[in-house]
């Protein structure tokens, strides 16, 4: 086998829990250039999805505290039933897509509403630096600080209470990210 | 050794930058003083926004800074990524480094990305993968390169070289220098029970341009693990003594990605490295 179909196979093997079933059973052994080295594929395919959810974990921070153990369920619910995503804005992209996957889940009602809020809380700076905009404004049913002292100080959004905001974000000048302000409308 | 290696200038002892120590760096705390040099990571800049720009720009007026970039995967047996190679050469122009520097791996085949530095054989296919795909990023980015060797935890199907041997060809066919990562070494050589004195010995130390160190972690079962998230362990210090006194870096930096520590205790690390390196007669 060429160098370029063995990188392929690899790259497979490593990303697809379906090909690797299929490729560590007896019956294709020699189909199979990395047989030998079983072991090693599945710990690399473990260490791929960790690195990525610890990725995600850390831009989606207020989520991980919040969701605690389901965070790693639910991540790799999510990482099995996509296909990772590419390019050099990837690990934002995976964090954006999976925070699309948990909006789905408060919508059956898996999590409580306010969690959508702090994903939006989350995303918006990810969203703003892959389309490159420097004001972005919306609209939540709580206020972000609340949310953010509430997951920090007691990890669960039991005792939220709603509250309309006008959140406007920005881009600083001076290279220390993006800044919001939020404006309470009742 | 090639000509334009000797005309690297000496940098020092110097840190991979994280923006949490962004204000102490570019706000020059006292102990700032202690970083003779910068690494960026390129990807964080490649594609980016105005504010993230800002920062490569205050950090250019303190700190020659070299561009470290993760994703161009020059092991690829299919060839390299256009799109990323015209980003980076942006970014290489823009802070114009005395070289820039990339890994001995492969990222990405089959048109899907793996988002870590998987590793090649050690065979003369993929030396000529190398070359083939580093002539391809010579021909937009005019500074010397220079390659890391990464930490394995498979030997890939297809090797039939000694790793010393495999270096040696890939530097020589792409012209290009050594980023000899300390730590990635020590770890290969203890997970795989390789000796250090005998790849020392075999290894083309007259092509090591720049070193990495970074700490490590210890699985339950020994194994060392490159978490990139603890103080510099004393089998790094010992092997980096031992290796600044075999070759000549120009530069080393220290990496840590994990459990960031306050700035001075980072500085500490640093400044033991520039110590190490005086001593050896690397740098001032």
């Amino acid at each position: 086998m060429e160098l370029r179909e063995s990188q392929q196979q690899f790259v497979r093997l490593a990303l697809d829990s379906s090909c690797r079933e299929r490729l560590f059973t007896e019956q294709v052994k020699e189909e199979n250039l990395f047989y030998s080295v079983e072991a090693e594929i599945r710990a690399t395919a473990r260490s791929l999805i960790s690195k990525r959810m610890g990725i995600v974990g850390n831009t989606l921070a207020l989520t991980r505290t919040l969701l605690g153990a389901d965070f790693t369920e639910k991540f790799h619910e999510y990482a099995r039933n996509s296909k990772e995503p590419h390019g050099i804005n990837r690990h934002r992209l995976d964090s954006v897509r999976f925070s699309q996957y948990l909006a789905r889940e408060v919508q059956a009602g898996e999590f409580p509403r306010a969690l959508r809020d702090v994903l939006t809380h989350e995303t918006i700076p990810l969203q703003m630096w892959m389309k490159k905009k420097r004001l972005a404004t919306r609209f939540y049913r709580h206020d972000p600080g609340s949310l953010q002292h509430l997951v920090r100080t007691t990890g669960s959004l039991d005792n939220v209470t709603t509250c309309l905001t006008f959140v406007i974000w920005r881009e600083s000048r001076n290279g220390q990210g993006y800044h919001w302000s939020a404006f309470p409308l009742i | 050794m090639p000509a334009w290696l000797g005309g690297i200038p000496v940098l020092g002892s110097g840190l991979g930058f994280r923006p949490p120590w962004r204000d102490s760096l570019i706000g020059r705390d006292a102990q700032a003083s202690k970083v003779d040099f910068l690494e960026i990571t390129a990807d964080h800049y490649l594609d980016a926004p105005r504010w993230k720009l800002a920062e490569l720009t205050a950090l250019r007026e303190h700190f020659t800074l070299i561009p470290h970039a993760l994703d161009l995967s020059l092991g690829t047996a299919e060839g390299i990524d256009q799109g990323y190679l015209d980003k980076l050469a942006e970014l290489v122009e823009y802070l114009d480094p005395p070289y820039w520097s990339e890994h001995l791996a492969f990222t990405k085949a089959g048109g899907r990305e793996l988002g870590h530095l998987a590793p090649l054989p050690f065979s003369n296919e993929a030396v000529d993968v190398v070359a083939r795909n580093v002539e391809m990023a010579k021909r937009v980015i005019a500074q010397p390169l220079i390659l890391e060797n990464i930490t394995c935890d498979l030997t890939m199907p297809g090797s039939h070289l000694p790793e010393t041997v495999f270096l040696g060809e890939v530097f020589a066919a792409a012209d290009c220098g050594w980023l000899l990562d300390v730590t990635n070494l020590l770890i290969n050589s203890r997970n795989h029970d390789r000796s250090i004195g005998a790849f020392l010995d075999e290894a083309p130390l007259e092509r090591v341009v720049q070193l990495h160190y970074v700490g490590f972690a210890r699985s339950s079962s020994g194994r060392l693990i490159d978490n990139h998230g603890a103080r510099i362990n004393d089998e790094v210090w010992d092997l980096m003594e031992l290796i600044l006194q075999r070759a000549s870096p120009r530069g080393a930096i220290l990496e840590r990605d994990q459990n960031l520590p306050e700035f001075g205790e980072i500085m500490g690390e640093v400044g033991k490295t520039r110590q190490l390196g005086r001593e050896a007669g690397r740098w001032n």
